[in-house]
């Protein structure tokens, strides 16, 4: 009934299956199931085009059978894929009553409402090109596709006249990196406090350096301390790096914006903070 | 404090060394973090780069009697060129003075300390 790749054997918590019994879930033991892990790092990883998803669409029947069920209450243009439909149900009850709940709900409906409002504005102002561009290259039909234009901006081929340019991408970035490096305080008033500390240390211990022998290693000598503290000080910028990773793979893998220009701006900026380090 | 030479252009030129030499360990530290997904083991591979440009940094190393199959590793070190120019930049045009004994020798001016790190 589903297509065989991405069918996964329902994870009930409570032991009854969470979709009332409408797809009867079946996985053939010869067939080769992809876990869910391995789905996502497909959807992730790999160099995507924007129509090859690994992930069963639903299929015929399910759209039918589930039809009326699913479909947001404003009518016509399918503005999300019903959460009911794709995803594969081993969802516990309680949270398919959270998500049906939601979906019928009135602010669900209004931001419906705007999306379609944006999306018809958009639509207006767009250029034949581009929705013949588009017409031909989703291959995700089961959306309905009102007037030739699909919510699903996203998956533009290129970065087209729609999509942000990289000096509008690098501005935006710039300005999330600088958000989190100043609403983590904490840090920077570390960073700040041991650039006092160690200045005052060294010129404790070394005084005033004379001519002599003795004089010039402590020259060295506080040359040497002042990179090395310096160069281990920058290990802690890796962390900011780390944290984010997740979340930048994703967007990534989404197409929001190119790496180059992430990198870019979390460079600039790391390397500011750490400029302002050495004054 | 410290009684290093107090003319302006050394000082800046001596911030402009510490800049860029922070910029250029940001940058590899941050190379690091971005090959090696785990935090754990990133952190350590950075703390053992930055060892090793320390080793040939110069000052814990006497270059010139390096063994000859790594005589390319200070250059491979922005430790090094960071150190040197430092050092260089305080130092010149200074004389040493050398107390042996009680007597007070000028050892004259201290291009042996610096031509020690300039290969000429």
């Amino acid at each position: 009934m589903h297509a065989a790749n991405s069918t996964v054997e329902p994870r009930n918590l409570n032991g009854n299956s969470s979709n009332s019994g409408e797809h009867a879930e079946e996985t053939s033991p010869s067939n080769h199931v992809l876990s869910i892990k391995e789905q996502q790092e497909h959807m992730l990883y790999s160099p995507k085009s924007p129509l090859l998803l690994p992930v069963s669409l639903p299929s015929e029947q399910d759209t039918q059978r589930e039809g009326n069920a699913s479909r947001t209450p404003t009518e016509g243009v399918r503005t999300s894929l019903s959460i009911t439909t794709t995803i594969k149900p081993f969802i516990s009850s309680e949270l398919m009553a959270l998500i049906k709940g939601y979906e019928f709900s009135s602010i669900s409906l209004m931001m419906s409402r705007e999306i379609r409002a944006a999306l018809d504005d958009s639509y207006n102002n767009a250029t034949e090109q581009d929705l013949e561009s588009l017409r031909n290259r989703t291959l995700w039909s089961r959306i309905e596709i009102t007037s030739g234009f699909s919510f699903f901006q996203f998956f533009k081929p290129k970065f087209s006249r729609s999509g942000a340019n990289w000096v509008d991408q690098f501005r935006i970035l710039s300005g999330r990196t600088f958000k989190n490096l100043y609403r983590n305080p904490d840090l920077l008033f570390t960073h700040y406090a041991i650039c006092v500390i160690v200045a005052v240390i060294c010129g404790l211990l070394y005084g005033k350096v004379d001519n002599s022998v003795s004089g010039f290693q402590n020259r060295l000598g506080v040359m040497f301390f002042i990179c090395a503290v310096f160069g281990f000080g920058c290990l802690s910028s890796m962390a900011a790096f780390a944290k984010e990773r997740l979340i930048f793979v994703r967007e990534r893998a989404n197409r929001y914006y190119s790496p180059i220009t992430y990198f870019t701006a979390k460079v600039c900026l790391s390397n500011l903070l750490i400029f302002l380090d050495c004054l | 404090m410290i009684g290093l030479q107090p003319d302006f252009q050394i000082w800046l030129r001596f911030l402009l060394v510490l800049v860029l030499f922070n910029i250029t360990a940001a940058s590899c530290c941050l190379a690091i973090s971005i090959v090696v997904s785990d935090q754990g083991i990133a952190s350590l591979v950075a703390t053992l780069f930055m060892l090793f440009e320390m080793l040939f940094g110069g000052l814990l190393l006497n270059k010139k009697t390096m063994p000859p199959s790594f005589q390319l590793m200070p250059d491979l070190s922005f430790f090094n060129f960071a150190f040197e120019a430092l050092v260089v930049n305080e130092v010149a045009g200074l004389t040493m003075i050398d107390e042996n004994l009680g007597l007070k020798t000028e050892v004259g001016d201290n291009s042996n300390l610096t031509s020690r790190y300039r290969e000429l």
